[in-house]
């Protein structure tokens, strides 16, 4: 057998039970463990480490479904999904996706939880921001046509707003109340630490198009319909400043 | 090539300690190592721990996921943004572990073992030089500690590396350790592999504990150097000299102090062994 098949034999071997038959034509035998009792240790291993990680990644959709369905739902998600990232954190990228598409209707209401909690961890280990902007930055004579580079520790999500108060709840035994309300939820690193916030649609509109790189002037027309739309843009700026949204403004190239 | 840093003493980084070792401006170590993919191409306090840590030491990048004896491609933008960072902290040691963890694109988060044939030496040859290449720098590679053995292999494991060594220019980073783990579980002589190994391409040394399941002995990384392991560790200082050590301690992470003390029995046994060698 060549190297490839060897290792697709192992592969198979730690991801499937039964492992195959022909296992022990190309593994010893060796004192007091057959081959078979060898790869099972491998096998225990590549479940136990991913498994355990996914605990560590979503402590509270763990807490909501409590340890034992946790573990048989993310065991079928990890047959399902096997990791495609190097880093263990990437492993529940498409938990929420799963998990909304499971029968229970009691799991799947808790598929936009875990893609709280995804969010949180990528935000957490997103790259350093190359910069972080200040209002000195901004030039008057080419704002409202700049637009926006935005910080890679920032994202904004479409979450059921039960989702959100299950998070902030302590415990499973806090629950809230079910609500299946869409609210836009920003996640956001500013220095070490993590950060999440309800936004106002408003204010949610306008992070959705700097994302997309629209200018200023078309970010500021989210506000439009505001009593002071003036004054409540150069809010979200402001605090889009502190909370270091904004690596930098992006001047247009001059026609 | 810029000569390889000799007679210091460390702990790998976890988690756990990072607010204390932030807090810290005087580690009593004199080298350290991260997981490269904790920190690769991402920000956040693992960053920001590397950068205060380099200030007082040396910190060696220490890889996982390489899987230089799988099929997959190598991830050259992985070794890229290895070599990246690797040049920004100044990184005298960068390395990753002979064995497999990827199939078909997807990622076993493990460290598998590989068949010792013609087969299997060609192809990580190739790899490590390859890795190489990208790197900029020579790769060390280390031993993996490993339960079970194919039938297909022709060669041992040291006379695999020490052929690796020769075919791809790299370096090694010896895990006395996984020896340890490796020779009980396969029943072949410490001493033998110990004699196997070219000295003069081992540039670091790993040193953790293991515990003993009675059919096996499991590389868990969870409690204190066992005194077989610190045996083996004299031993490898009298054949190898000075070269750096990590003390490695990944599951039932104890105080920051305690590892320190691991560190500096480590410093005390190799001024020991030295003192004795022949």
């Amino acid at each position: 057998m060549k190297l490839a098949e060897l290792q697709g034999l192992f592969w198979r071997s730690v991801r499937f039970d039964p492992m195959p038959p022909e296992l022990e034509e190309h593994f010893l035998d060796q004192g007091a463990l057959a081959a078979r009792a060898r790869m099972k240790l491998y096998q225990d291993g590549y479940w136990f480490r991913q498994v355990d990680a996914l605990f560590e990644c979503f402590p509270r959709l763990a807490d909501a479904l409590g340890a034992e369905v946790f573990t048989r739902t993310v065991c079928r998600y990890l047959t399902e999904h096997p990791s495609r990232a190097p880093m263990l954190e990437r492993l529940g990228a498409q938990l929420g996706p799963f998990l909304a598409r499971q029968q229970d209707p009691a799991v799947a209401a808790l598929a936009h939880l875990a893609s709280l909690e995804h969010a949180r961890m990528e935000v957490l280990i997103a790259p350093q921001p190359r910069a972080i902007a200040a209002a000195s930055d901004i030039d008057p004579e080419t704002f409202a046509l700049a637009s926006i580079e935005p910080s890679p520790a920032l994202q904004l999500l479409r979450l059921r707003r039960d989702a959100v108060s299950r998070w902030e709840a302590s415990c499973a035994a806090s629950a809230p109340a079910l609500d299946n309300a869409l609210a836009p939820v920003a996640v956001w690193r500013k220095g070490h630490t993590l950060h999440q916030q309800i936004l106002d649609e408003d204010e949610a509109q306008a992070l959705d198009l700097a994302l997309r790189q629209a200018s200023i002037a078309e970010i500021f027309d989210c506000f439009a319909e505001h009593p002071t739309p003036e004054r409540r843009a150069f809010q979200a700026l402001t605090a889009w400043l502190q909370r270091h949204w904004i690596c930098s403004f992006l001047t247009p190239p001059s026609p | 090539m810029t000569s390889l840093p000799r007679g210091l003493h460390g702990f790998g980084l976890r988690t756990s300690h990072y607010d204390e070792l932030l807090g810290s401006s005087s580690i009593d170590a004199t080298c350290a190592e991260i997981i490269s993919e904790n920190v690769v191409g991402r920000g956040g306090r693992p960053l920001a721990l590397i950068e205060h840590v380099r200030s007082q030491m040396p910190v060696f990048l220490h890889g996982v996921s390489l899987s230089i004896g799988g099929m997959d491609p190598l991830a050259v933008d992985h070794l890229r943004a290895i070599r990246e960072l690797a040049d920004q902290i100044d990184c005298p040691l960068v390395s990753d572990h002979l064995c497999f963890g990827t199939h078909g694109g997807h990622f076993g988060h493990d460290l598998w073992p590989l068949p010792y044939t013609e087969e299997a030496l060609d192809h990580v040859a190739a790899r490590v030089r390859q890795a190489q290449d990208i790197l900029g720098r020579r790769l060390l590679i280390e031993n993996v500690s490993s339960y079970i053995s194919y039938r297909a292999s022709t060669m041992t494991e040291w006379d695999f590396l020490a052929a690796l060594c020769e075919r791809a220019d790299c370096l090694l980073l010896f895990d006395v350790n996984n020896v340890v783990v490796s020779a009980f579980n396969h029943g072949f002589s410490e001493d033998d592999y110990l004699a196997g190994i070219p000295a003069h391409r081992v540039a670091q040394l790993h040193l953790a504990g293991h515990s003993d399941q009675g059919t096996h002995l499991f590389d868990d990384h969870s409690s204190p150097v066992p005194e077989r392991v610190w045996n083996l560790y004299r031993k490898t200082v009298q054949k190898m000299g000075d070269v750096p050590a990590i003390i490695e301690w990944d599951g039932n992470v104890p105080e920051l102090e305690r590892l320190v003390d691991e560190s500096r029995r480590a410093r005390r046994e190799e001024q020991a062994a030295l003192a004795e060698a022949p």
